[in-house]
């Protein structure tokens, strides 16, 4: 055998071997949840709020709520600024704010999910002196934001500029161009980079430690305390009561299988809307 | 012969991208309700000057233009561009239906880019007359609410036609319309430029002789950014006055 086909022989046995790996390692980890979290699914683990510590039993109804409030609730501050930002920076492509703009996105985006939760406890929940909800979702905006930006500004570039021209010598202006060609094209594609940010902040946990803090009712007032999913994870698994941990892996199950929901949904739609480009 | 009317002027038209001059000093009298061919080898700036005639070419980013277009006698740079665009339509190279649109919408994709509204009548007539313009109506009359792109590539291109001539243009841009269409397609969009120019003066820029010949009444011919010779089809063809223009239709470049 030459060295030329042992090398290739060497190389191509290392990039099969690695696809394998990165399947087993998220087989592994959607298998074990899986199967721990299941068997202590039940309808109470839906309907009921945690027992005391110790006590069998109880669900994390609290904690459902509270996820779907937080992140529901960030996604509906983020949106708008995360989308006009997207909609600046692919507007004014190549001028320099529009490059700053993006860069401090990125920036953003890299910025660890622990110190926007400091972040958010210094200016939020220390100003107003109470940990809430509300201040878990403004944190929460800050990691929604710089996604949202980055997918919306991709998206829009997708955008045949053939159809912008179109509209522009039908005498349309930029603002009729912006909003009915060039976002209305691309609609279902921002759509899917909400879902997709959604999924993002949906299992974030540190920022959520500072700022939601936790509660064990069942909780509709954003400016209190309230649980979440990743929150309740944390407790409970860190507790020293098998129940609890066992309530654990449930809940984590769920989680997973909420982000993997909405990946999925975001998933489809960009395949529609490669649909529509070709 | 009788001296045509002159529907749009330029006047020493120069334009660049960047620091690379495309156009020098172009300066041309379009006769009104007439086909004039704009032809010459590739990057010869054809596409380039019809661009700077509704303003599109200053939208590339890094692009200028100098000179003065004058539509029915007034200068286009003291008017609002909207208007100018909506007095000088475009069709492009690739046929491009608004994709979120029905055939009806796009249409009237002009009114609605610009705000304008019309009344259910108004509206209908309008499709169905432009429709009919263009020759696509009894085609596409069953598949009015189905996405303008489920229309075949010459339907599509027919019914960007439609969409430009929906805004009552007096003049409409040809980005060589049919160089990504099957002959078939271009043998209808040809026939429907004679049956067009009733109503509207075109400019259609071509790569291709046997077209300019066969479609247009005038022709233009651009060499290296530079008009080199513009005058009646016939008489260009069989005796041009430019040697550059002798060359290029023996076939000396292409």
């Amino acid at each position: 055998m030459t060295s030329r086909k042992l090398k290739n022989g060497v190389m191509g046995f290392l990039v099969a071997a690695s696809a394998v790996l990165l399947i087993a390692v998220l087989v592994v980890i959607v298998w074990h949840i899986f199967i721990l979290g299941v068997k202590y699914l039940n309808w109470d683990f839906f309907t009921k709020t945690p027992t005391p510590m110790g006590e069998s039993g109880g669900g994390v109804f609290n904690a459902i709520v509270g996820t779907f409030l937080i992140t529901l609730m960030a996604a509906a501050i983020g949106t708008p600024f995360g989308m006009f930002a997207g909609i600046y920076v692919a507007e004014h492509r190549g001028q320099r704010f529009a490059g700053v703009v993006r860069l401090c996105a990125d920036a953003l985006q890299g910025v660890p999910s622990i110190v926007i939760g400091i972040f958010g406890y210094t200016f939020l929940v220390v100003r107003f002196r109470s940990y809430s909800a509300l201040s878990a979702s403004v944190a929460l905006a800050f990691m929604f934001v710089p996604t949202t930006t980055r997918v919306t500004e991709e998206v829009l570039n997708l955008v045949p500029s053939g159809l912008k021209e179109a509209a522009y010598a039908l005498g349309a202006r930029r603002s009729s161009v912006v909003w009915n060609v060039s976002i209305k094209t691309a609609a279902a594609g921002i759509t899917s980079g909400l879902l997709t940010s959604m999924a993002r902040i949906a299992g974030e946990t540190a920022p959520l430690l500072f700022t939601a803090f936790g509660s064990r009712y069942v909780e509709w007032n954003m400016l209190r305390p309230m649980s979440a999913l990743p929150l309740q994870i944390f407790v409970n698994a860190s507790s020293p009561y098998p129940a609890l941990q066992q309530q654990a892996w449930s809940a984590a199950f769920v989680l997973v299988l909420l982000i993997l929901l909405l990946q999925y949904g975001a998933k489809h739609l960009i395949a529609r809307v490669l649909r529509v480009k070709a | 012969m009788e001296e045509p009317v002159i529907v749009l002027e330029t006047q020493k038209i120069n334009a660049w991208f960047g620091k690379e001059q495309v156009l020098f000093d172009v300066s041309a009298r379009i006769p009104k309700n007439r086909v004039t061919a704009i032809m010459g080898p590739s990057g010869c700036g054809k596409t380039t000057f019809v661009r700077t005639l509704n303003g599109l070419h200053l939208m590339t980013p890094g692009a200028r233009s100098s000179g003065t277009v004058l539509l029915e006698g007034s200068d286009t740079s003291t008017m609002d561009i909207v208007d100018v665009r909506k007095h000088i339509g475009m069709v492009f190279q690739r046929p491009n239906p608004f994709p979120t649109m029905t055939v009806y919408e796009n249409v009237l994709a002009g009114y609605r880019l610009t705000g304008q509204r019309l009344s259910r009548e108004k509206a209908d007539q309008i499709v169905e007359a432009t429709l009919n313009k263009v020759g696509l109506w009894t085609e596409v009359q069953s598949k009015l609410f189905k996405a303008g792109t489920s229309l075949s590539g010459g339907q599509q291109q027919r019914l960007c036609i439609a969409r430009t001539i929906a805004m009552e243009p007096a003049v409409v841009l040809f980005d060589e319309p049919t160089s990504a269409l099957d002959p078939k397609s271009t043998a209808i969009i040809e026939e429907l430029l004679s049956a067009l120019k009733s109503d509207y003066s075109i400019i259609f820029v071509t790569h291709g002789l046997q077209q300019a010949a066969r479609i247009s009444d005038y022709v233009a011919f651009f060499m290296l950014g530079e008009l080199v010779e513009f005058g009646e089809t016939k008489r260009v063809f069989v005796g041009p006055q430019d040697k550059r223009t002798e060359d290029y239709l023996s076939g000396k470049y292409g």
